[in-house]
């Protein structure tokens, strides 16, 4: 009897440890950060004509 | 576009209005905040040219009437209302409205008032770009006799030379849309003033590059502060919560030409502002320190001073980051928005960030992630290639984006209030000496490197002496005052200076991190050497300094490119243009613990039952303990947000100051 306790103190106890260390995750929440060059991300957006919305060059000369 | 595609997870920094219309119809979480950040042309005002250009006899940007005329051309509100709808706005100081109690107020704007090349009027009564002109000397030559502005006419120096080719160095479309746009802008007012040099006047004026392509930004912004070779740039900052860098770009002892890669690229030597800024830079009474701030500004902005208006101010921004609906824990801090990395930028290196919040906390809805060989993972958008990868030399915004990932600072900012937060020093002292001061930090005894080496003060002592000895330029401002550095015991040390300065304890939390012993600890031919040494270019474990092994973690490092923060480098991919940092599965803090001090610092600005949300609910809670002491039964702690035994008009005050905040997003 006291060995079969002694054995499910321990298994616990284990238990405990385990799923703690599991728990104790450190650092960030994500696993990977990836950094995508993406020049100008407006510029799908960017209408040419946008260029020359304060003045046309046309109006220039 | 890539955002709506689900190609890409963050984009930060947006400043194309209808971006922000299509990604918050779509759902996308978007944060804002006023931001630290200016931009500004800038001139090489140097009346000396020949180290560069030996045919010019007069050099009109070293005239501060030229500079003044031409900031009267510039219509700020005009452009920005066209092509940013107010996202960017205009500036009339080298300091933003957004530093709040450092901005002065009253600083000259220099309205936009191009005036009439062909008047005979002169200023101060004609306050125009041609009147200012005119008083300085100048003349306008028709050199067509149509009798209107022509593309053939042009301005004579007041030596009788005409205006030389002054080009303005800008970002091309490609690297930088908007800011290429905001010159071109400029450059058709300029042509209304016959400014604007070009082919048929003989390239006589202001112009950008002969095909008016522009360059790559992190290219020039080389030329501008590593080689002082231009005349005059466009560029932005990313600032941080401290006004100090005026010390770095204006400073004569920070002059690029002398000291390649500093910060004084225009060559301002100026006693009096000197003055100024080293009271802004070195004293330890904060009154006295904002008086210097506004009247460097003032000077900065006052055409009767001679080196007055080395830049034109032009825009400070609001910050916009959008992430897709499906992350949480986007923790958004005033000034410096939500995350960083989409801005074409130079940062200087003065002081820790709050922006690891983000990184730290950021995590997807769970059923939502994006799995990728059973690891979760977040796509940021970088608005720029790396320049390289070496935190001695480099500069931009977008390599420090990656950086930053990597290195922890001894102090890091509170993300709601600005205030210091301890993060690896426990603490720090600071002891007024005869001849400067003694800065002592005392270091937590569980961080390591990512290698596995433990980070100890004497490492911090190595990194330090390291940017003193070869005199890194780039950190000249922080380097050139220490005297000594000494190891108390292997949790403590102190930092001898021959100066007082507060920013400087900053300055050196960030910089005691940078350099691994087991990396950099070795002899190097020259200060050159240095700075040219790519650390990515030697996987782990090869061309380690003399006497080292590979730490207990190296197989989590993949290059010799490693700090102490919360990412790990594994490679750039300068052909796909992207770069992957893996979690630091070793970091000093838990994720619970990260939850705990994010918690705590909300509770300092007014979240009062804990719940993540300031709203009405607070407010009662404070309302009910008003008035109540340390002792009193009605004493309630958790009102008491300053701690100062008391709950009073200032705690109430930061609960409704900070209404309807959210500890994170969404």
């Amino acid at each position: 009897m006291k060995r079969i306790a002694y054995l499910a103190l321990v298994s616990l106890t284990l238990l405990v440890l385990l799923t703690s260390m599991t728990l104790a995750q450190t650092g960030p929440k994500i696993d990977v950060l990836r950094y995508e060059v993406l020049r100008n991300p407006s510029f799908d957006f960017y209408p040419p004509w946008k260029c020359y919305l304060v003045k046309s060059m046309s109006q220039l000369s | 576009m890539e955002m709506l595609l689900g190609e890409i997870d963050v984009t930060t920094q947006l400043t194309e209005p209808s971006d922000l219309e299509d990604l918050h119809a779509a759902g996308f979480t978007i944060t804002q905040t006023t931001g630290f950040h200016i931009c500004f042309i800038g001139f090489n005002t140097r009346a000396d040219q020949t180290y560069r250009r030996p045919e010019i006899d007069f050099w009109p940007l070293a005239d501060v009437n030229f500079r003044h005329a031409l900031a009267h051309s510039l219509d700020k509100p005009g452009i920005l209302a066209a092509i940013s709808r107010f996202i960017k706005s205009p500036l009339d100081s080298n300091v933003p409205p957004s530093l709040s109690r450092w901005y002065n107020w009253g600083v000259d704007d220099h309205p936009f008032n191009p005036g009439d090349p062909f008047a005979n009027t002169f200023y101060p009564e004609d306050h125009s770009t041609c009147g200012i002109l005119r008083y300085g000397g100048y003349q306008f030559v028709d050199a067509d006799y149509s009798g209107d502005v022509t593309r053939e006419d042009y301005w004579l120096c007041p030596n009788g030379d005409p205006l030389p080719y002054m080009e303005i160095y800008a970002p091309s479309g490609n690297n930088d849309m908007q800011k290429h746009v905001l010159i071109l802008s400029w450059r058709n007012d300029l042509y209304d003033i016959g400014l604007w040099g070009n082919s048929q006047n003989g390239w006589r004026g202001l112009s950008l590059d002969p095909g008016e392509q522009g360059y790559e930004f992190r290219t020039y912004t080389s030329w501008v502060y590593d080689d002082a070779d231009f005349d005059a740039f466009i560029v932005n900052f990313k600032l941080n919560r401290f006004p100090d860098y005026l010390y770095d770009w204006f400073h004569s002892s920070q002059d690029s030409l002398a000291f390649p890669g500093a910060y004084n690229a225009f060559g301002v030597n100026d006693p009096t502002l000197d003055a100024l800024l080293e009271t802004l830079k070195f004293s330890l009474d904060h009154t006295e320190k904002t008086q210097a701030c506004n009247e460097v500004q003032e000077w900065l902005a006052n055409p009767e001073n001679p080196q007055a208006l080395p830049t034109i101010p032009f825009y400070w921004k609001s910050l916009f980051d959008s992430f897709n609906s499906d992350l949480r824990g986007i923790v958004r801090s005033p000034g410096f928005g939500a995350g960083e990395g989409s801005c074409v930028a130079l940062k200087e290196p003065d002081g820790p960030m709050p922006s690891v919040w983000t990184y730290l906390n950021i995590r997807w809805q769970p059923g939502y992630e994006r799995i990728e060989a059973g690891r979760t993972v977040v796509i940021w958008c970088l608005g720029d290639e790396p320049e390289n990868f070496n935190p001695l030399s480099a500069g931009t915004a977008a390599t420090w984006e990656i950086l930053d990932r990597m290195l922890d600072p001894l102090i890091t900012v509170q993300p709601f209030n600005h205030e210091d937060e301890p993060w690896l020093a426990e603490d720090w002292e600071v002891i007024q000496t005869p001849t400067g001061m003694n800065v002592t930090y005392y270091l937590r005894d569980d961080v390591d490197w990512q290698d596995g080496y433990q980070f100890t003060a004497y490492d911090a002592e190595f990194s330090l002496e390291f940017i003193r000895d070869y005199h890194v330029p780039k950190y000249r401002p922080a380097w050139q005052n220490i005297s000594d550095v000494e190891v108390i015991d292997p949790f403590t040390f102190t930092v001898q200076s021959n100066a007082t300065s507060q920013f400087l304890i900053y300055d050196w939390a960030v910089l005691a991190t940078l350099l691994p012993r087991q990396i950099w600890d070795r002899a190097w031919p020259s200060g050159q050497a240095v700075l040219d040494y790519d650390p990515t270019a030697h996987p782990y474990g090869t061309d380690m300094a003399p006497g080292y092994a590979p730490g207990p973690w190296g197989g989590q490092v993949t290059t010799n490119l490693f700090g102490t923060g919360p990412f790990i480098f594994q490679y750039y991919d300068p052909v796909n243009m992207y770069c992957d940092l893996w979690a630091n599965e070793h970091y000093f803090l838990t994720t619970q613990e990260i939850d705990d001090l994010l918690t705590e610092m909300f509770w300092e600005v007014g979240d009062y039952n804990r719940d993540g949300i300031i709203n009405v609910v607070d407010l009662v809670y404070v309302s009910f303990a008003y008035g109540c002491m340390v002792g009193d039964p009605c004493y309630d702690p958790d009102a008491d947000f300053n701690q100062d035994g008391w709950v009073d008009m200032r705690d109430l005050a930061t609960c409704a100051y900070h209404l309807l905040w959210q500890k994170e997003y969404p």
